[in-house]
């Protein structure tokens, strides 16, 4: 580990001013979960550690008076988990955030520190150079990709490890970044699935838009909170994951739903996807299935292979299309 | 007291599959035999660990933990090349690194660069397998040391790299570099008995059965590692190991220093499962750096390079054939394995049942991927998985229960040696097992046959296991001047509460409260005791200790009878005082008769001799376990409900500890089956999942219940304490016994392991 800096500013500005131009300038340590393992295993070794957890208020979970459910950057995940209002409105959430890790990491591990960790693939964490550490290419594509991406790899096939971010892009969350030119609100997925990449109008990137970074924050920027939106009157949804171990591990595909049924039939559902892609991922055409239809086995089993029409598994993840049909199935059932 | 004259003779034994020869003694034991009727206070019950206390709170010292004033903190450099020659590092650079003391490489080791005493080199230029050692360093810290290592590997130069193959099937095929001038493939010679085509022939019903185990590695909790440090010409080493006399004698041998120089010392220890049974190369650098510098020097390898360079189970492909009568009785069995070095896993298949015809083909492949090291019972875990899914396959042909097929091929007599056995519990195993785990009623369902997703089946499998230990074992047992007794013995406790079960058989002879006795174990200053592998520690070290206890109580006794007035051979020792027998008041305490003696202490000492039948009989381990597994057939994630283990180690001289071994081997065996495997880059030629998350191990929410049930009785061969050994066996049923039970949830066979999901859907032919 190389020697660096460490700062607690008490607050959000003078974080900010402790980030530098790059990210090898400072690194923003919340919960340390994932953080500290980079720096032991030395792909990535920041010149200053800027500790966020003591700055008042940056861990609140508030609800707007219009419904708005602001949580904060350092919230726990654990707290998350048990946080009557996420209990109440987004059960999705709270399930996501109870299948995450294990106890322990989660009483540590904060909301943007989820959704901020680096990829777990094995040749990233390795000493191997790697496309996402500046190599020529992508070591899983003739590697061993058992839990690479089906979806939206190339160039670089890693998935998102967050259960968090795929419960949010279920509830159409957004991300509250602050800057040195001031704060912006951006969705955690875009709009449009075919639009140019804009920082401006997105939280999470593909590989396609930039291989070295996941999400469009910058080096001199923190996120403060994730808005979620009020949710509709009858919104149910669920979140449903599929792991090797009973015991704390990653997901091998992850799937979060958001509906409301009216008149037995959807009226408006969001859907998505993790551990499937370098990004979570929302699942649009499974959405387009299930509108105006009522939610059976057989409709979800129709979105789900809608969903994943277009996957396109490496030589050893085909199993993982059939595991992320599943989840998705059993997550649009489990909100019927 | 009368000395004994044993008489002296040859005698091989097995430790790990490894044949070793003794001459041993032969002599009826001198302490009194424990028969299954001997009334036991102390022996038999389920007390706690001496040592719980410091371990559960922390304070016990693993050699981990050690950190003494001067110390200074090691680092290997380990290649990153699978193969290669000419490996060079520039030192300068690592010396550059503020903290960085002094860099050593294979050319100025001043050992001559030795390594053990088969002319293996301590630092290699020209790596086999990526993670050999090339170079070490030391620093003021830990943190310098790591530093200067990842300096050090910025300098890595090749003079050529070389083609590389780590796949058994890739290395078999004609393009494949070649790792050895006669090819990579070593074929063996036929093993087994009878004529196998004549069984085959004469078999009404045959089945085929192709599976594939991956590479285990042994993932201790206490990375491999060493502390030394010099005070003149005389070594002392603190070393993380399963066999203190065993790296005594290696590194005496490697730094060509006499033995009576060297003390190694194991107090606590954070796993071993046969990594750990003899010298390794951190020891030594702990050991020439100490002495460079005359400070305690500290090697401990890091997570990455524990799970790289430490030994691993070989994996195996196994092509089995079994041939029955209609009757379930079994005509020929079959075993065509391949695997890389020390792979063969062909003894259940010879021993398990009684079958007249066995054939054994093993062919090893040579690969740049390490060597192996024994672990948790090597090859018969492979093996017996094999074996008992073929047995599962045959009795679904043949439409009988698995239960009464195996007891139809049931054993009278050891099919390998064709000796009887000392003592065999195996059918109460069977019979007290599925009892308890409600076997025929569960198992009568037709395989697949629940509805819905989540499916669950139940299944089983056996095993057997060298149980009767090794010769020469030596103890010591030390009254004081206030009565305490003091064990000591140079094996060690590994984990499996060998302290413990020492201090019992000690106290029971004595007559003393547990309280009273302490051991000194894990130290090369005590009497020999041999390694902790193979399962022959409780065997072997507990008629030592007991002799050892006997003799101090004879000699107490002698001391007494004149202070008392009586015959020694009136005498007896209880609740600690000296009384003459029958008596239950008077008398007087240990402590009264060393001190009127003016003895000062008073030592007795123990052999482990060797009953004169011994070699008449085969002394083995026997158990059943069955398994009841969940399995979600749409993600493939199976789940293990429920394990019931029934084993006969003889008598289990702590039902507690006992018990907590198997529960232990039945979660590795949960590991091999469902989670656990090194997985290897082909291109790469590295472990790509090297490290405590993507190696995957059981944690306490994949943890079944386990209910443990003790069969049998006190062997009356193996020793005057009747205990055989229990730490391998526990391990080596389970996986089998959790594949057939996925298969009786599911209806199809998964027979490449472990278990995982992407696996268990291409069995069931989705995915």
């Amino acid at each position: 580990m190389k020697p660096f800096e460490y700062a607690t500013p008490k607050t959000v500005d003078e974080a900010l001013s402790l980030l530098g131009e790059t990210f090898d300038d400072g690194a923003i340590l919340a919960g340390g979960t994932d953080l500290l393992t980079e720096l032991k295993d030395g792909t990535f070794s920041p010149s200053r550690l800027v500790n966020v957890k003591r700055v008042p208020g940056l861990d609140a979970i508030e609800e707007g008076k219009d419904g708005t459910l602001h949580v904060g950057a350092t919230a726990k995940i654990a707290t998350v988990e048990e946080h009557a209002s996420v209990l109440a409105r987004f059960a999705a959430l709270a399930q996501a955030a109870r299948e995450t890790a294990s106890p322990q990491i989660r009483n540590m591990a904060t909301v943007a520190g989820s959704l901020c960790q680096r990829p777990r693939c094995w040749y990233y964490r390795s000493d191997h150079l790697c496309l996402r550490k500046g190599g020529a290419n992508c070591l899983a594509v003739e590697g061993e990709n058992r839990f690479h991406a089906i979806l939206g790899g190339s160039p670089c096939y890693i998935v998102h490890p967050s259960d968090v971010a795929t419960a949010l892009v279920a509830f159409d969350a957004q991300v509250r970044i602050l800057g040195p030119q001031g704060e912006r609100t951006v969705p955690i997925l875009p709009e449009s699935p075919d639009a140019k990449a804009d920082p401006a109008k997105q939280f999470y990137l593909l590989p396609k838009d930039d291989p070295y970074r996941e999400n469009t924050l910058q080096a001199n920027e923190i996120v403060t909170a994730v808005r979620l939106p009020k949710p509709a009157p009858g919104v149910k949804s669920a979140f449903v994951k599929v792991r090797e171990r009973g015991a704390f591990d990653f997901s091998l595909a992850a799937a979060a739903v958001a509906a409301r049924v009216e008149g037995g039939k959807v009226s408006w559902i969001r859907c998505s996807l993790g551990a499937v892609a370098p990004a979570p991922w929302r699942a649009r055409e499974a959405e387009a299935a299930m509108l105006g239809r009522p939610i059976t086995l057989e409709t979800a089993a129709d979105a789900a292979e809608a969903a994943l029409a277009q996957a396109k598994p490496m030589t050893q993840n085909r199993y993982k299309v059939h595991l992320a049909k599943v989840v998705l199935r059993r997550a649009i059932v489990a909100v019927a | 007291m009368a000395p004994r004259k044993p008489t002296y003779a040859e005698i091989t034994y097995e430790i790990d599959h490894e044949v070793e020869r003794a001459i041993a003694p032969f002599a009826p034991p001198e302490a009194p035999t424990w028969g299954p009727d001997a009334k036991l206070s102390v022996v038999g019950k389920p007390i706690p660990r001496v040592d719980g206390y410091l371990r559960t709170t922390g304070r016990a010292k693993y050699t981990y933990d050690l950190n003494f004033p001067g110390m200074v903190y090691g680092a290997v450099l380990m290649s990153p090349y699978p193969r290669a020659k000419g490996v060079r590092v520039n030192a300068a650079a690592a010396k550059k690194v503020p903290g960085v003391l002094d860099v050593m490489t294979g050319a100025d080791a001043e050992n001559g660069n030795k390594f053990g005493t088969r002319g293996a080199r301590l630092l290699t230029d020209a790596p086999n397998f990526a993670g050999e050692y090339l170079a070490a360093l030391v620093a003021e810290t830990p943190e310098a040391a790591r530093e200067g290592m990842r300096a050090l590997q910025e300098t890595l130069e090749a003079d050529e790299i070389l083609p590389h193959v780590v796949d058994i099937e890739d290395a078999a095929k004609p393009d494949a570099p070649k790792l050895d001038e006669s090819g990579n493939e070593r074929k063996g010679d036929p093993e087994g008995r009878g004529d196998v085509e004549k069984g085959f022939a004469e078999a009404e019903a045959t089945v085929d059965l192709d599976l594939r185990t991956p590479v285990e590695t042994h993932a201790c909790l206490e990375t491999h590692g060493s502390v030394a440090s010099w005070e003149g010409d005389a070594l002392t080493v603190y070393d993380s190991t399963q066999a203190v006399f065993g790296v005594r004698g290696g590194l005496a041998a490697t730094l060509g220093i006499p033995e009576n120089k060297v003390r190694v010392i194991q107090h606590f220890m954070g796993g071993g499962f046969g990594s750990k049974l003899g010298l390794d190369r951190y020891t030594v650098l702990a050991a020439l750096f100490a002495k460079r510098l005359g400070r305690p020097a500290k090697f401990f390898l890091t997570r990455r390079q524990d799970l790289v360079n430490s030994g691993h189970r070989p994996s195996s492909i196994q092509r089995l054939r079994a041939g029955a009568k209609k009757d379930g009785t079994l005509t020929a069995l079959e075993l065509v394995s391949t695997g890389p070095a020390g792979s063969g896993c062909g003894r259940p298949i010879q021993s398990l049942y009684a079958c007249p015809n066995v054939r054994v083909v093993h062919t090893e492949v040579r690969i740049n991927a390490g060597p192996p090291r024994p672990q948790r019972a090597p090859g018969d875990v492979q093996g017996a998985t094999g074996l008992e899914v073929l047995l599962d396959r045959l009795a679904e042909k043949l439409g009988v229960d698995p239960l009464d097929l195996r007891l139809k091929n049931f054993a009278e007599t050891d099919p390998g040696s064709g000796r009887p056995y000392s003592s065999n519990a195996l059918k109460e195993c069977y019979a007290k097992g599925a009892e308890a785990f409600g076997w025929k009623s569960l198992r009568a369902k037709k395989p697949g046959s629940d509805p819905g997703p989540l499916k669950r089946g139940v299944g089983m499998g056996a095993q057997i296991w060298p149980g009767g230990g090794a010769p020469n074992w030596k103890a010591d047992c030390a009254l004081n001047p206030d009565g305490t007794a003091e064990v000591r013995i140079g094996t060690q406790d590994i984990g499996t509460g060998t302290k413990t079960i020492l201090c019992q058989v000690a106290a029971e002879e004595l007559g003393l409260p547990i309280e009273r006795v302490s051991i000194t174990i894990g130290d090369t200053n005590a009497p020999f005791g041999g390694s902790s592998g193979g399962s022959v520690v409780t065997p072997s070290s507990t008629p030592a200790v007991h002799e050892a206890a006997h003799d101090a109580k004879e000699r107490l006794l002698a001391l007494a009878a004149p202070i008392l007035g009586k015959e020694a051979g009136d005498l007896e020792a209880s609740e600690g005082r000296v009384r003459a027998k029958g008596e239950t008041a008077g008398g007087m305490t240990f402590a009264e008769v060393i001190r009127k003696a003016n003895a000062g202490s008073v030592v007795g000492s123990g052999t482990r001799t060797l009953h004169e039948k011994f070699k008449d009989f085969s002394i083995l381990a026997f158990g059943a376990q069955f398994a009841e597994v969940e399995v979600d057939v749409e993600t493939g994630v199976v789940r293990v409900l429920r394990v019931v283990a029934a084993h006969d180690c003889g008598r289990p001289v702590n039902p507690m500890l006992a018990a907590s071994q198997v529960e232990g081997g039945v979660i590795q065996g949960i590991c091999f089956a469902l989670y656990s495997e090194r997985i290897m880059d082909r291109k790469l030629g590295d472990f790509v999942n090297a490290n405590l998350h993507d190696y995957r191990l059981a944690l306490m929410p994949d943890v079944p219940e386990i209910a443990t049930i003790f069969c049998g009785s006190p062997d009356p061969i193996v020793s005057s304490v009747g205990a055989k050994g229990i730490g391998e066996p526990a391990v080596i049923p389970t996986a089998g016994a959790i594949v057939n039970a996925v298969h009786h949830a599911t209806g199809v066979w998964c027979t490449e392991l472990p278990l995982t999901p992407d696996r268990v859907l291409r069995a069931l032919g989705i995915a």
